[in-house]
Order: structure tokens, then C-alpha cells, then sequence
């Protein structure tokens, strides 16, 4: 299989997982998805060849998604209340 | 049928998807209510943006852009100029990542929510 | 279809359609995928693969790239990312008061959870590997791949890893704010330190060639490049550190 079939494959996963993120409702199921989209992105890199700009996507996506649950966690008003926001 | 696939591929196809996902990311920047939502969707864009510049980088045939011992000439490695670039983007977008959580709470503290629609109903109130 | 938002499926659809109209025109004007005749493969970057082992004493030619031919985006970068941290602490950090009573508090829920929890065996393994794995990957960023992005990233999720679990007091040295902001001040200043040593050796900013060390050649590069990586570890660890901190302690985890 070539690469560019791979590519094309893995991009079509990656707008898959982004529509999932826009559509869904709640937030803090579009963050989780967003670390699988990040670590998606970082197999795309790895096949294109670019190996320092996956490890540096694993290791920052990571922080990230990390970052964006310590803050949906801290503006939350109370524990049980899902916020059904858009 | 694979070849023809793979010529469509190298030419347009590449490009079209990665075009794509930044028009996905963008009308979800645009049209989604919670600024959380927001954020999310800049880095999506971002990723596509990234990948797009890493597939100027490629050659048929190269290997990564680490030296090796027997295989010299510029033909066999992949350019390494995009990738340098790229990670400093990468790094530079935590960066902003992190300053738009900031405001985000920031935001929350003051007007009570983060969805845009209730907060643009509040500063008419105002 | 109660968790999902019709709306948004249908727009995101329309724009996807939309797009791939659009962009078949578009593909057109630009160059094939994997061609070694692109205007991306032009000279520059054939004389960066060519002379990078003679020039620099560096086979990771992205390293090389980074920290030595085009060393001043990346000091501006280390600026721009330290300049976020401190933006960070600026939105966020009240005042005196503000900051000791949301910490108090914390503090006292944490005491009265301070139980072993089936993660600190797993931790105590995980978080010196990741930290002697972080300064593998720095001192080895010349020779393969890796570099100072990387390393400041992995040694700030060490500390992550220590810090968000629960019911326990940190392995790793607790940074807080100020410690932060002068790790990232520092990182910087060594970058642009060495700059200035090569000024002081008699070349031009950035120019190791130049720098005032008892070895020569090719082996100045490498220094230079090491020191360089050092600066934006630092910054980078610091930084990541700096806004994790931040926005914990306006964080109460109460479940």
C-alpha cells in the first residue's frame, strides 16, 4: 500500500473525528474526542515522514487535551448538572 | 486501478482532503455557540494547516531527515525545512491554546457562561 | 438523535461538499505530492541536506535546521511562548488575597483525602523514567530524533502525571508561580545568551562558529546547538508548568 493511500485514509478519519466533535453536544465528549483526533494527527505525520513533528504532536496534544479538562472541570457549576451546551 | 487512484491522490486528492478538514474546522470556529467548542476547532484547523505544509516536504522514494551512514545526495531525504518550521507552529499553538483558556475563564467569571448566544443577549442588557 | 446537534450535521456536510467542489479547481495550480521538482525542494534545502554533517556537527538535520541555520526563529519563538506564560499569569492572578484563600481551601480538602491510591506504585515507576527519558531525547536531539521541544514537553507531563494525582504530596519540587516565570525568564536569557557569547568571540548573533570554547570546527556547532536546546527545554517545561499551575488552583475537584 503507498503512502498516499494511507495519507488519504487517515485523513478521511480525521475529518470523521472532527464532524464528531462539532456535532456533539456535550463538552466534554468533543475534548475526549479531541485527544483521539490529536493522536490520529500524529500517525498522519509519522506517514508523511515528518517524525520530530509527530513526537512533538503526541507529547503537546497530550498537554493540551490535559489543559482543556482541567478547565471544563474548573468552570462547572455544580457535580451532576450536564451542562447540554452547543 | 490503484495507480490511477494513487495519480488522482498525488495531484488533487491530498490536497482536496486536507482542505477539508480546514473548512471543517473554520465553519466550526464560526458556528459553534460555546467558545470551549471554539477552541477546539482552531486546533483542528491548525492540524490541517500543518499537514499541508508537510506534504511540500515529501519526496518519492526519501527517507526521514536523519543521516544516515551509505546514503548521501539531497534526493534521498525528505526536506527538512517544513518540519523545522512546523514545530515551532506546534509549540507556538499550546501557547495559544493555553492564553484562550485563560481568557475563557476569565470570561466565566464575569458574565456567568461561555455560550456566546447568552452572553451577546447579556452585553445588549447592558 | 438526542446528543447531537442537526444543525451542525448539516452544515458540516454542506461545507464538506462545498469544499471538495471548490477544491478540485484549486489542485490543479498546485504541484504534485512526492516530486522532487516542487518549488518547496528548491536550493536552500538542498544545501541544508548537503552540507549539514560538514557544517554543523549534526545528523538530525531538523535539529540542525532549527537551532542553527534559522536559530533566530527559534528564539523568537521561546520569546513568544514565555511572553503567553506570562500573559496567562497576568489574566488570571488576582492579588494576594484571592490567590491564598482559593489555595487554603484546596488545601484542606486535599489533607482530608490523603489516602494511597492504586496509581503511586505505577507513578513512583513511571515519572523518574519519563524524566531521564526527557534528557535522553534532549542530549540526543543532534543525533537522532528529538530535540528541546520535545524534552520540555515531556519533562513538564512528568511533573502533570505528578501533580494531577490525587491524595497525595508531589514526588517532583512543587513550582509555583514566581519559580515558573523565572525558569521561563531563564531559558530565554540562555538562549540569547549564547548569541551573545558568539558576539563576544568576534562573529556576528547566533554565529557559533564564533564562540569563545577550546575545541574548534564543527564541534563549536554542536555546542552551541546543545546550549541553544538547553535554553528552550527550560522555557518550554517552564511555561507548560507555569499555565498548568495557573489554572489548577482556580480548580476545585469536588467528586
Amino acid at each position: 500500500m503507498s503512502v498516499l493511500i494511507a495519507e488519504a485514509a487517515l485523513l478521511v478519519l480525521l475529518i470523521g473525528i472532527s464532524a464528531v466533535i462539532i456535532v456533539d453536544r456535550r463538552l466534554m465528549s468533543s475534548v475526549i474526542t479531541y485527544c483521539a483526533f490529536s493522536f490520529a494527527a500524529m500517525l498522519l505525520y509519522t506517514i508523511v515522514g515528518a517524525a520530530d513533528v509527530a513526537f512533538t504532536e503526541a507529547v503537546i496534544g497530550t498537554v493540551s487535551t490535559v489543559y482543556f479538562v482541567i478547565v471544563i472541570k474548573s468552570i462547572r457549576k455544580k457535580r451532576g448538572t450536564d451542562e447540554e451546551d452547543r | 486501478m490503484i495507480e490511477r487512484l494513487e495519480f488522482f491522490l498525488a495531484d488533487r486528492g491530498v490536497y482536496m482532503l486536507a482542505l477539508i478538514l480546514m473548512a471543517v474546522g473554520v465553519y466550526g470556529m464560526i458556528s459553534c455557540g460555546n467558545y470551549m467548542k471554539k477552541l477546539i476547532c482552531m486546533n483542528i484547523m491548525q492540524v490541517a494547516i500543518i499537514f499541508f505544509f508537510l506534504t511540500f516536504g515529501q519526496k518519492d522514494q526519501a527517507t526521514l531527515p536523519v543521516l544516515l551512514e551509505d546514503v548521501f545526495g539531497s534526493d534521498s531525504y525528505i526536506n527538512p525545512l517544513p518540519h523545522a518550521l512546523m514545530l515551532t507552529a506546534i509549540v507556538v499553538s499550546l501557547g495559544t491554546t493555553g492564553v484562550g483558556l485563560a481568557l475563557l475563564m476569565k470570561i466565566k467569571e464575569i458574565y456567568g457562561t461561555i455560550e456566546e448566544e447568552e452572553i451577546t443577549g447579556k452585553r445588549g442588557k447592558r | 438523535m438526542k446528543k447531537i446537534d442537526k444543525k451542525h450535521l448539516l452544515g458540516v456536510l454542506l461545507v464538506m461538499i462545498l469544499t471538495a467542489g471548490i477544491s478540485l479547481e484549486i489542485g490543479r495550480v498546485l504541484p504534485t505530492i512526492g516530486a522532487l521538482d516542487t518549488p518547496a525542494n528548491g536550493r536552500v534545502s538542498d544545501y541544508y541536506i548537503d552540507h549539514a554533517a560538514r557544517e554543523t556537527a549534526s545528523p538530525n538535520l531538523v535539529t540542525a535546521v532549527l537551532a542553527d541555520y534559522r536559530g533566530f526563529d527559534t528564539l523568537f519563538e521561546t520569546c513568544v511562548l514565555f511572553l503567553s506564560g506570562v500573559v496567562v499569569c497576568l489574566t488570571l492572578l488576582e492579588g494576594k488575597a484571592g490567590k491564598n484563600e482559593v489555595s487554603a481551601a484546596a488545601k484542606r480538602k486535599n489533607l482530608r483525602q490523603e489516602r494511597k491510591s492504586a496509581f503511586d506504585l505505577a507513578f513512583r515507576a513511571v515519572i523518574p523514567v519519563l524524566v531521564i527519558y526527557a534528557v535522553y531525547v534532549l542530549l540526543h536531539g543532534e543525533v537522532s530524533l528529538g530535540g528541546g521541544f520535545q524534552a520540555g514537553a515531556l519533562l513538564a507531563c512528568a511533573y502533570l502525571l505528578d501533580r494531577i494525582s490525587p491524595g497525595r504530596s508531589m514526588y517532583l519540587p512543587r513550582l509555583r508561580t514566581e519559580a515558573t516565570l523565572l525558569l521561563g525568564g531563564l531559558g530565554t536569557f540562555f538562549f540569547a545568551l549564547t548569541g551573545v557569547l558568539c558576539m563576544i568571540g568576534g562573529g556576528s548573533f547566533l554565529e557559533y562558529g564564533a564562540l569563545p570554547l577550546p575545541t574548534k570546527g564543527e564541534e563549536l556547532h554542536g555546542f552551541g546547538i546543545l546550549m541553544v536546546e538547553i535554553g528552550v527545554t527550560v522555557c518550554v517545561m517552564a511555561v507548560i508548568i507555569q499555565i498548568l499551575e495557573i489554572v489548577l488552583e482556580r480548580t476545585r475537584f469536588d467528586d
